[in-house]
């Protein structure tokens, strides 16, 4: 508990001086000017988004060889942690988007993947929220993420070739071609301190699913106890997997 | 008692003995990418596992046979499906009537789109039925016990949506042309050809998802819900390449067709892959 309270500490720090480093110290950039700052964040937010769905991934797979309710837990771990850092991309995209394309939003290949992405996993969290059976619920969204995440490519180069074919003449291309020293330093340490977070959050989530699988573990076998007790098993109104 | 052999009723499934799959110790994925080795390089244990697989592999296209024929009978008393499928897709092409001018140009421009948009939303709502029938007399268990592979299961009823998806496509393709002024003259085979590749997609990932849907509440909201993201890269796919052959010079274009093909194989393999968990108990 005490290695816990240390390690959030830590990490909090560090993200406290990444957001430092992206406000004060990285250099203005020539025609953005304050408003590119926050590329810092919002390129940091969709590598740990990437991994945050790697993670679900791996977890899912993990779950339908072994069967092993722990890896279920990771995987729906890393998909709400991978969807809030796909939100927040999400959300800081378009603010950044305003002032320096003119608009809002295009639908560029990467923004319309990002979306499908994120519409994806958010049907995710909504097929384990209507399935009652904590097993089916396991495997049948294990295999709703598998087969999500073969989309992502797909969805990628669908949108690339569809582009390529009908280029979009707002957007020349994103920042690219050689970032200042100083700037690259700052962009590491953003990318580094917003990966910890997401794994501490992951963590986190982690070990709430977990306890929240044994808790309706314990409730099941109350209830099943008491029913058994009161009127010898008779009544067939269990309700499995209770909230 | 041979599967395959004089009447099949529903229940000649479950009523046959034979060889259950559990009884090789790796899984039969193994076993059939095996079947595509030379016998030289496989090692005995494998080779003998390969063999009896053989015999399953058999059984597996006789048993999907038998759940298509049930499937079609099923739909074939009643046809309810497929007129609601059409009638709905129909409502879907005449209400986009109201949202563009449908003359020629126009229509070759949003054509394209507003045709797999239609077939999307009624596959979407055609194939919830495939397992959510199964669920009302718990009837999925009973193929479950049946000695047969989880795959011919989950292939049969692919194979049936496909075939009810192509005969309702077949009723609104010309439908469709006619009302928006389109030519379908010098182009149909092409246009089969899309179509195929598109349907095919569709009722593979459509049928899984049915099979997926069948187990949450409001499953008749949840099945587009999870399965039009997924289509994304398949309509925009299928609508290039219908477009292009409903340009004003009719063309295949290859790159698209080739698309849709990587993508039917990479969700074909996936439901292969795994449907031994999307029908387990």
């Amino acid at each position: 508990m005490k290695a816990r309270l240390t390690i959030t500490a830590l990490v909090a720090l560090l993200i406290f001086c990444a957001g430092y480093a992206a406000l004060f110290i990285a250099p203005d950039e020539a025609t953005m000017h304050a408003i590119q700052r926050i590329f810092y964040f919002h390129v940091a937010c969709w590598n740990a988004m990437f991994c945050a769905f790697f993670v679900a991934f791996y977890a899912s797979v993990a779950y339908l060889v072994t069967g092993k309710r722990k890896w279920d837990a990771l995987g729906v771990s890393g998909v709400e942690v991978g969807v809030i850092c796909c939100t927040i991309g999400l959300v800081t995209g378009p603010l950044w988007a305003r002032p320096v394309w003119g608009i809002w939003w295009t639908w560029d290949a990467k923004l319309t993947s990002t979306f499908i992405l994120w519409l994806l996993f958010i049907a995710y969290l909504l097929l384990r929220g209507l399935i009652e059976d904590p097993e089916k619920k396991a495997s049948l969204s294990a295999i709703f993420a598998i087969f999500a995440s073969l989309d992502i490519p797909l969805v990628y180069l669908a949108n690339r070739l569809w582009r390529t074919q009908h280029p979009q003449p707002v957007i020349a291309g994103g920042q690219g071609s050689g970032l200042d020293p100083t700037m690259s330093k700052v962009l590491l340490l953003c990318l580094f301190a917003v990966f910890c977070v997401m794994i501490l959050v992951l963590i986190d989530r982690y070990r709430l699913e977990q306890l929240r699988n044994e808790c309706a573990e314990l409730k099941f076998e109350i209830e099943s106890q008491g029913i058994d007790a009161f009127d010898g098993a008779a009544t067939p109104a269990l309700q499995k997997g209770g909230q | 008692m041979r599967r395959g052999e004089g009447r099949c009723s529903q229940f000649d499934v479950h009523a046959s003995g034979g060889r259950e799959p559990q009884d090789f110790a790796c899984p039969k994925q193994i076993i059939v990418i095996a079947n595509a080795v030379p016998r030289f390089f496989i090692p005995a244990a494998l080779r003998r596992a390969r063999d009896a697989e053989r015999d399953l592999l058999l059984t597996t296209a006789q048993a999907a046979g038998i759940i298509l024929a049930k499937e079609l009978r099923l739909e074939f008393r009643t046809r309810e499906l497929l007129t609601a499928t059409v009638i709905f897709a129909l409502v879907v092409v005449v209400l986009f009537s109201f949202a563009f001018d449908p003359t020629a140009a126009e229509s070759r421009r949003y054509g394209p789109g507003l045709l797999w948009i239609a077939f999307l939303f009624a596959g979407s709502l055609m194939l919830n039925p495939s397992f959510a029938r199964e669920q009302n007399n718990e009837t999925l268990d009973a193929l479950r016990m049946a000695p047969i592979s989880s795959f011919a299961i989950l292939l049969g009823k692919i194979l049936a949506n496909f075939i009810f998806m192509s005969l309702a496509e077949l009723v609104l393709v010309p439908v469709f042309a006619v009302l928006y002024n389109l030519s379908l003259a010098g182009i149909v085979w092409r246009l089969i050809l899309v179509l195929v590749l598109g349907t095919w997609g569709l009722t593979v990932t459509g049928t899984v998802f049915s099979a997926v849907s069948a187990h949450a509440r409001m499953r008749e909201l949840l099945l587009p819900l999870l399965l039009l993201p997924l289509l994304t890269p398949l309509l925009i796919a299928a609508v290039e390449s219908t477009s292009a052959l409903f340009a004003e010079q009719p063309a295949l274009d290859r790159t698209w067709l080739a698309f849709l093909a990587g993508f039917d194989i990479v969700f074909l393999t996936a439901s292969w892959l795994l449907c031994d968990h999307l029908l387990a108990e």
